[in-house]
């Protein structure tokens, strides 16, 4: 065996093709992170700190993880699907029932699209808390949120592809959406359609977004994104007890260690464990695919996929030039611009000041935004409204606990972006939950225990 | 081919203003290509025709349609009503966002089935959010039968009455 290898790695084509010896020296272990193009992102060496997993929980990893399976499942499925109608909902069924693990590959195209929705917005979220979007990482913030927007487009133009009911009245509702924009809508939702409705004109324009335009622009922005990182000396690491933070080189006494084998090593077993994750799930669990789209019947209740919920039922309350347009470019911009404002960063705790008068303030903000959402929309906002209040109470708390260590401690040093970060991320979570379990037929209010789950 | 380096020597200022009209020029020239590229490609992937099929409906013979009755045509995306007043053709395209609302048990009115509007028998809205009530088809009569243009949609609120 170990002739075998000999014979294979002791030849000049070998030597031609990788250039360093067997990695069994620190110089050769340094030459193959260095000269290898597909690990040159890498560091010949890191800083421990950064290698461990609950850091980052390798939430953007695992992210670049999805988006290469969904590279090779989404070219897989592309040798049998033409996008025109009706051949486009007979080749899924092909997939599913003809092609050999047709199922499977498109299954796990599926579930791995899923997943990484949800992981690029975990990893945002993380990025926030870790507070590693400070100088002079802004603007690697501003490409995440492009990459995210990028990442929710790919999913979106993917889900007319099937050509079935949900795919058909999901892009029916969010042309329309785009054609509330002020000035501009009736322009950008023709450009979308590229006809006056959906037909095989609008499939033709998602299907070379899906497959061409939005993968080149996304691939392009995590090579930057990580070129970034790179060029930042790595991911942001909170300065140490007793050393002093710098931007620049870290401290002499920074622990590191070498790339190979020990961050590859975990890199790989990420890799592997999304891997058999997502596969498992994609032999459990099949995509759905719903009747053929049929333009004469909307399904009830017409349901987005989960990560659109949230947005459908924002839709529910406000017209759409607001929450379709207004709401969701808002609170795009405004995460955009959190690293330029330094929020979040060196603010002082909220109940460092009189605490009197912040909890007056608090409680006068809580109840404006109360009115607001109670008075502005076709129905009283509560999805919105009860997190209000129950952050807030949790806020109020800090003015009251005293304990030196624990949640106490965690309560009363946190900062007022801080809260409205968190408000924001629990509003989407109950946005979604509500839209997923609690909305039935004529998206009326249902309990999911009397009534049955409507998916 | 000689180059000079222009930190060594530096050019005099009458040189330099050269240097900066032709590069303003020439940067001007290369903004205005590029813009008018883009807008050529905006141009280019804007549809230029839009196909539309004749959608015009005939009905029957209006004196056979009794009082109080309700047609569903065009599978479901037009309910053609004969009121007191006349005939209403309203569209079952949802104003909020597109899609078709259906009848509701109990109200006699329409649901909508992707944000729930909620809309009376005539059309008008009952809930929101949608907020302009359900479009109305134009209605005509042709060789004695009643025709409605199910590819065309009305301002006109009063009911269709047959021209005597
Ligand atoms: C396609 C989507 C994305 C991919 C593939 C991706 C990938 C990554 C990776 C691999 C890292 C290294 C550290 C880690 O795993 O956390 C990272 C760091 C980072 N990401 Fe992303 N990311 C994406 C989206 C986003 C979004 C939506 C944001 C925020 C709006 C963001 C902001 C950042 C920042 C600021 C860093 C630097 C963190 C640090 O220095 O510690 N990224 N990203
Ligand atoms: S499309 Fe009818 S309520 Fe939104």
């Amino acid at each position: 065996m170990s002739r075998l290898l000999d014979a294979l790695t002791r030849n000049r084509v070998w030597k031609s093709i990788v250039r360093h010896g067997y990695p069994d020296t620190n110089k050769n272990r340094t030459l193959l992170v260095f000269s290898n193009f597909f690990l040159h992102a890498h560091p010949v060496k890191a800083r421990l700190r950064a290698f461990a997993f609950s850091r980052t929980l390798y939430l953007g990893g695992l992210s670049i993880g999805c988006f290469a399976l969904l590279i090779i499942t989404g070219t897989l499925l592309m040798f049998f699907y033409r996008p025109a109608v009706p051949q486009a909902y007979h080749d899924m069924k092909d997939i599913e029932f003809v092609v050999f693990t047709g199922m499977f590959q498109r299954n796990l195209h599926r579930w791995a699209a899923h997943a990484m929705v949800a992981l690029v917005f975990a990893h945002m979220a993380l990025t926030f808390y870790r507070k590693a979007y400070r100088p002079p990482r802004e603007f690697n913030w501003v490409i995440g949120v492009l990459l995210f927007v990028g990442t929710v487009l790919l999913s979106y133009t993917g889900y007319l592809l099937p050509w079935d009911q949900l795919a058909y009245w999901a892009v029916t509702v969010g042309t329309n959406m785009a054609g509330a924009t002020p000035f501009l809508g009736d322009w950008i939702k023709r450009l979308l359609l590229g006809a006056g409705r959906i037909g095989e004109s609008t499939l033709i324009r998602f299907y070379v977004l899906h497959c061409v335009v939005l993968p080149l622009a996304v691939g392009f922005g995590i090579g930057l994104h990580i070129w970034r990182i790179r060029k930042d000396r790595g991911i942001y690491l909170p300065p140490r007890p007793g050393s002093v933070e710098s931007s620049g080189d870290e401290p002499a006494d920074e622990p590191t260690a070498m790339t190979f084998p020990h961050l590859l090593l975990r890199e790989g077993v990420a890799g592997v464990a999304l891997t058999l994750a997502l596969s498992l799930g994609a032999l459990l669990a099949d995509a759905p695919l719903e009747d053929i789209a049929n333009p004469d019947r909307t399904p009830n209740p017409a349901k987005s996929p989960w990560y659109f919920l949230g947005l459908q039922e924002l839709l529910h309350y406000w017209r759409p030039s607001i929450s379709g347009v207004l709401l969701p470019v808002l609170t795009l911009v405004a995460l955009a611009a959190i690293p330029y404002f330094q929020i979040n960063l060196d603010r002082r705790p909220l109940w460092e000041s009189p605490r009197r008068r912040t909890l007056a303030r608090l409680w006068a903000a809580i109840a404006l935004l109360t009115a607001l959402f109670w008075k502005s929309g076709a129905h009283p906002v509560w999805a919105i409204m009860v997190p209000l209040w129950g952050i807030g109470v949790v806020m109020s708390l800090g003015a009251f606990v005293q304990g030196k260590r624990g949640a106490a401690r965690a309560i009363r040093e946190r900062s007022l972006p801080f809260w409205i970060f968190t408000w924001f991320l629990v509003i989407v979570v109950v946005l979604t939950v509500v839209g997923t379990l609690f909305r039935g037929p004529g998206w009326s209010f249902v309990y999911p225990w009397r009534s049955g789950l409507y998916l | 081919m000689a180059l000079v380096d222009d930190l060594e020597h530096p050019p005099t200022s009458q040189e330099s203003a050269r240097r900066r009209f032709l590069a303003a020029v020439g940067g001007g020239a290369l903004g205005v290509g590029a813009l008018g590229a883009a807008i050529t490609t905006l141009r280019f992937i804007e549809p230029s025709v839009v196909y539309e099929e004749d959608k015009r409906i005939a009905v029957g013979r209006p004196e056979e349609i009794a009082v109080g009755t309700v047609l569903v045509l065009a599978s479901g995306k037009v309910y053609l009503l004969r009121t007191e007043a006349g005939f209403i053709a309203l569209s079952t395209v949802c104003t909020h966002l597109g899609c078709i609302v259906r009848p509701e048990a109990g109200s006699g009115g329409f649901a909508c089935p992707c944000h729930g509007s909620r809309f009376r028998a005539e059309g008008t809205v009952r809930l929101g959010p949608a907020v302009r009530e359900l479009r109305r088809h134009p209605i005509s009569v042709e060789d004695g039968l009643l025709i409605v243009d199910a590819g065309a949609f009305t301002e006109d609120r009063a009911a269709f009455t047959v021209p005597a």
